[in-house]
């Protein structure tokens, strides 16, 4: 036995006693308790035209509603009870200073429209991160405003839009797009009335120069490629790659999902890109929050400056900063101008590594992928023998061949020793994949325990399939009926009762 | 896996059922198709009304995570759509060959049917994508 | 460096098993025409010390928003926090934890995702709610795009007293859509006006209340709407006020989108907030967006899941809904607490503080016999007052007084000079509205 075992019988005791409440669904009815946060007021009257009640709205104390999100947060895993080696999401420690000065009532209790004078501190923090990013990247210039990774990729196509537009290129109506992209990459393309057409990866899971210019032609007016792709392979050929669709006058989108690997080793602008977005979330350690909020910023070539989203901090030569509106710009995604909340916290920990120990955070990074993806090839069958940089991409193929055991078995198998699975079945490009991102933020010790744990499912997948196949056995929930919630959804619960 | 007879079959795992006195024709998709996506969450099916040609999307089935398109197999204005499917598409998955059926065409060019697969040629092509 | 565990001697053995001499090896495939070399703009590393002190003093050169008193508003709203929301978001339980799609071990953040579409479905009137969005603006947008789903068309119109902000984003995300963004007027109450619409319109977008903080008369523009085919989208840039105003959905609005920071979230300086959105069932598998429901375990035991996920970007590609990938679950889950705590009487007694703390600061400015009230309709929390001087200098002599009196509306529409934005929340007292308005009467 495995400690993860050891931890997820402690998840089981934890639910036998303290059951999910359903506190706030069942309270409504419970009247006369008011909540005294604000002063006692002697209020006249509400007029006639108010609203009378909120229906099934719950009524609770403080210490109850306290004891209810408390119980709630202990069913969840998170990167601070354990690994979290989900590919491509990079999950790394979230350090608390962050929280903290994100925190500071200064910085958390400013309104976006007080006057620039009174807010120097937060124009600051802006400028410097904007600065910071260009300086990892080596791009020309940053917006800061998209709200997540998502929304950065449309501001960015946008951007490209607005190029060819403004170059009169009405025939550029293709946006090309790797087989293995993510699918806000098609997405975000088609939202911005673009036709996705698609890149076959090669048998070494990279796109090639022959392959583009198959695929190319003057409708082309941009291709999106994520670097190192979602194979944790670096894309050899990028530079040519730019250089040819420079020179038909398409551009370069970079999805910047993958940037932990390459921080302080690849010069982006180098290599022939127009514009990328960063994920704060993922390289620069903003907390993924069950979801968001995340943070997009993009850094752009000379090629797109006069068109980045609305507004950017400039500095005066006063020294002091300010808001400033591009004239072409595409506009704005979002209200005001970004998450500032985000924007301290990953500038707090750049600063934190500073310009001599950021490239620490790529070369652990892929060292520490690098390590896993030793010690498992003889467990599971790896796709590709290309050289990969910060994920290790493997297959249920041997599983499911000896005992039908499939990778989504595997991910649950996984959570009975207290890990939460790698991320499943992406790439679209490899069946059954099972794809590992440790970052930067694992010991060996949990390293090499984490490969025990691999090695002990592969070995069950084998002698004991059927333990694999009904797993999790030690969650406090088993598997849910996901057809059921689809085919009838139960999406309030005004609806339990129906 | 069952492959009826008297049926006609395409590349994207559609059934065509034609009645040659109304010229109309039934149209589903077959057990191998159903068993591939698993359990049906839901459809999206055509107006009565609608014309399509010879493979043209025409709507759509869901599973818990993944979304087919369905092509018209052939030629035809949209007749009849089946309530019962749209309501509970897991009938689809319980009986995909009859009471599973989607829409039901009137058939436009009955020489497209030529083009469509038996079932001993579609039963070839299942062997050779296992 | 101390958020990397490995040493060095890990780090010979862990290179000892891959079968390579260096770290350097390892990123060998990248041409070195390409290396970045040294960053040397970037500052030297800084001890979490450091750290401390550089935010610290960097925060300094904002004024002090607790010593000074805020009436900006706006879509951004200075509302009280109760203690319990922080201590509990940040719990790294909630807070380093990612989107929930491994359901058998995230059934914290799956039902409190469900709870927050219950109560925003509730506090808005309709029927289902999403995860949340962005924010409000961009919320606003993807109403919008689903309108063009749901019915599909050639117009979209925008009331004139919508945010701008949001005006500006829907028109962003609309720039490649073969649609016409038209623009609806507004009559001496600060109100939308209804006329005829041209056909093949798809939406008509309301700001309630509206950017001006005028209530509007959802029924009644709900009848000519709905009269013309058109979906009706009723957009708020302040959740609070559905506690105490007739919410969209009673009123027959299709799709609701808002901004809800007022719940519980922090001004941040303009983000993170959350954005609303909710709709009616029958349009459910047109939401934008990550949808919570509640099903059942092997076992039969209730439990949570992320559902209806084909219609999303990671499975749909380009024919997804949207291309939204991270929502805004942490603020989101904020609001949550925040509703839980305030619970349906203390959410309606603070709107309605709101409401009381506005007219009472609204009545004494408009004592003054030079000020004049810029519209007259009724209200929320905030309105818009004509000066007898150009506002912004008006916001200067306040600020010798630690005030930031309100919002020029000339930085959103340059002929607008004399007018200001004022927004009163249940922070101010009645102590603080007398300081203002003999402000005002020492300014003027």
């Amino acid at each position: 036995m495995y400690e993860g075992c050891v931890m997820s019988v402690v998840t089981e005791i934890q639910r036998a006693f303290h059951p999910v409440t359903d506190l706030l669904e069942k309270t409504h009815a419970v009247k006369g308790r008011v909540n005294e946060y604000l002063p006692a007021v002697n209020l006249p009257e509400a007029p006639a035209w108010t609203r009378k009640q909120i229906s099934n709205f719950p009524q609770l104390s403080e210490f109850e509603v306290l004891r209810h999100f408390t119980k709630l947060s202990q069913l969840n895993h998170s990167i601070d009870g354990g690994m979290y080696p989900l590919g491509s999401c990079t999950m790394k420690y979230n350090p608390r200073i962050n929280e903290e000065v994100a925190g500071m009532q200064r910085f958390s209790y400013m309104h976006p429209y007080m006057p620039e004078v009174d807010v120097q501190g937060s124009l600051e923090v802006m400028y410097l991160l904007q600065e910071a990013l260009k300086e990892i990247t080596g791009m020309k210039g940053c917006s800061l405003h998209p709200a997540a990774g998502a929304q950065g990729e449309l501001a960015g196509v946008k951007m490209i839009r607005k190029y060819h537009q403004i170059k009169n290129n009405t025939h550029k109506t293709v946006i090309l797009v790797p087989d293995s992209a993510h699918g806000t990459n098609p997405a975000t393309a088609a939202l911005s009335g673009f036709t996705v057409r698609t890149l076959t990866s090669n048998e070494h899971g990279i796109i090639t120069l022959n392959e583009l210019k198959s695929k190319m032609d003057e409708t082309v007016a941009g291709l999106m490629i994520t670097v190192p792709n979602t194979l944790g392979i670096f894309e050899k050929e990028i530079k040519e790659i730019a250089d040819f669709l420079h020179a038909q006058d398409a551009l370069l989108y970079c999805d910047g999902a993958n940037l932990n690997a390459m921080v302080g080793q690849v010069h982006i602008y180098n290599m022939g890109v127009d514009v990328m977005h960063i994920n704060l979330h993922k390289t620069f350690s903003t907390p993924h929050g069950g979801g968001g909020p995340g943070s997009g910023p993009v850094v752009v070539s000379e090629r797109l400056l006069p068109f980045l989203p609305t507004p950017q901090v400039v500095q005066k030569s006063d020294g002091t900063f300010e808001l400033q509106h591009v004239e072409q710009t595409v506009g704005k995604y979002r209200g005001f101008y970004g998450n500032f909340g985000m924007f301290i916290r990953a500038l707090c920990y750049i600063y934190a590594f500073g310009k001599e120990k950021l490239s620490q955070i790529s070369q652990t990074a892929v060292l520490n992928a690098n390590y896993i993806k030793s010690q498992l090839r003889d467990s599971y069958d790896l796709p590709f023998e290309s050289k990969t940089l910060h994920e290790a991409v493997f297959t249920d193929r041997w599983q499911q061949k000896t005992s039908k055991v499939k990778t989504h078995d595997i991910a649950k198998r996984l959570m009975d020793f207290g890990y939460h699975p790698p991320t499943v079945y992406f790439p679209l490009v490899v069946e059954g994949a099972l794809m590992i991102e440790p970052t930067e933020s694992e010991s060996k010790t949990e390293l090499d325990r984490f490969i025990q744990v691999m090695k002990q499912v592969a070995h069950e997948a084998k002698e004991t399939p059927e333990v694999v196949k009904t797993a999790p056995h030690r969650t406090g929930i088993k598997r849910l009926n996901e057809t059921q919630a689809a085919r009838n959804p139960v999406l309030t619960w005004n609806q339990n009762h129906s | 896996m069952e492959i009826p007879d008297n049926l006609r079959y395409t590349k994207e795992h559609e059934w065509v059922e034609f009645d040659p006195k109304n010229k109309t024709a039934k149209i589903g998709i077959t057990e191998y198709a159903q068993d591939k996506l698993g359990d049906i969450v839901h459809i999206d099916l055509p107006e009565e009304g609608d014309t399509f040609n010879a493979h043209d999307t025409f709507g759509s089935v869901e599973s818990v995570k993944a979304v087919s398109d369905i092509y018209t197999p052939i030629s035809g204005k949209v007749l009849e759509v089946n309530e019962t499917v749209l309501d509970g598409p897991e009938m689809i998955n319980e009986d995909p060959y009859s009471e599973g059926w989607m829409v039901m065409l009137s058939v436009k060019d009955t020489s497209e049917l030529e083009s469509l697969m038996d079932a001993s040629a579609y039963e070839a092509y299942l062997e050779e994508l296992e | 460096m101390r958020y990397i565990p490995l040493t060095q001697k890990d780090q010979k053995e862990m290179l000892e098993a891959i079968g390579a001499s260096s770290v350097e090896e390892l990123f060998s495939d990248i041409p070195s025409a390409i290396r970045r070399g040294e960053m040397a703009a970037l500052p030297s590393q800084k001890s979490e010390y450091e750290l401390r002190s550089f935010f610290h003093k960097t925060s300094q050169k904002n004024v002090d928003p607790l010593l000074w008193k805020s009436y900006l508003g706006a879509g951004c709203y200075d509302h009280y926090i109760p203690s319990i929301i922080n201590p509990l978001v940040t719990r790294g339980e909630f807070l380093t934890s990612y989107t929930p799609y491994q359901a058998e071990i995230s059934q914290g953040t799956l039902q409190a995702i469900f709870e927050f579409q219950s109560m925003i479905a509730n506090l808005s009137g309709m029927e289902v709610a999403n995860a949340s969005m962005y924010d409000g603006a961009s919320a606003c947008a993807e109403a919008v795009l689903m309108s063009l789903r749901v019915n599909p068309g050639k117009h979209v119109y925008l009331s004139k007293a919508l945010h701008p902000d949001y005006r500006l984003t829907v028109i962003s995300y609309l720039s490649d859509y073969d649609v016409e963004i038209h623009e609806l007027e507004i009559d001496t109450n600060g109100q939308t006006k209804v006329h005829d619409f041209l056909p093949e319109t798809s939406c008509v977008v309301i700001g309630q209340p509206n950017f001006y903080g005028v209530i509007e008369s959802l029924k009644e523009l709900e009848q000519s709407i709905h009269g013309q085919q058109a979906l009706f989208v009723v957009a708020t840039q302040e959740a609070l006020s559905l506690a105490m105003i007739e919410p969209p959905g009673y009123a027959g609005a299709d799709i609701f989108a808002g901004e809800g920071q007022s719940l519980g979230v922090e001004m941040n300086y303009g983000g993170p907030h959350v954005g609303l959105f909710a709709t009616k069932q029958k349009y459910v598998r047109q939401m934008p967006g990550r949808l919570v429901g509640k099903t059942v375990d092997e076992a039969g035991l209730p439990g949570y899941v992320l559902t209806l996920s084909t219609r999303e970007q990671h499975i749909r590609r380009e024919k997804a809904t949207s291309n939204i990938c991270t929502n805004n679950a942490l603020c989101a889950l904020k609001a949550c607490i925040y509703m839980a705590c305030m619970g349906e009487k203390g959410l309606m007694e603070v709107a309605h503080t709101n409401y009381v703390r506005a007219h009472q600061l609204s009545e004494g400015l408009t004592s003054i016999p030079s000020i004049k009230k810029s519209y007259a309709g009724e209200f929320f929390n905030e309105f818009v007052i004509t000066l007898p001087m150009e506002a912004t200098k008006v916001i200067e002599k306040f600020s010798q007084h630690a005030i930031h009196p309100g919002i020029a509306l000339s930085s959103f529409d340059p002929k607008r000079t004399h007018e200001l934005l004022i927004t009163v929340t249940e922070t101010k007292t009645e102590e603080d509205i007398e300081q203002f308005v003999s402000c005002m009467k020492g300014v003027l």
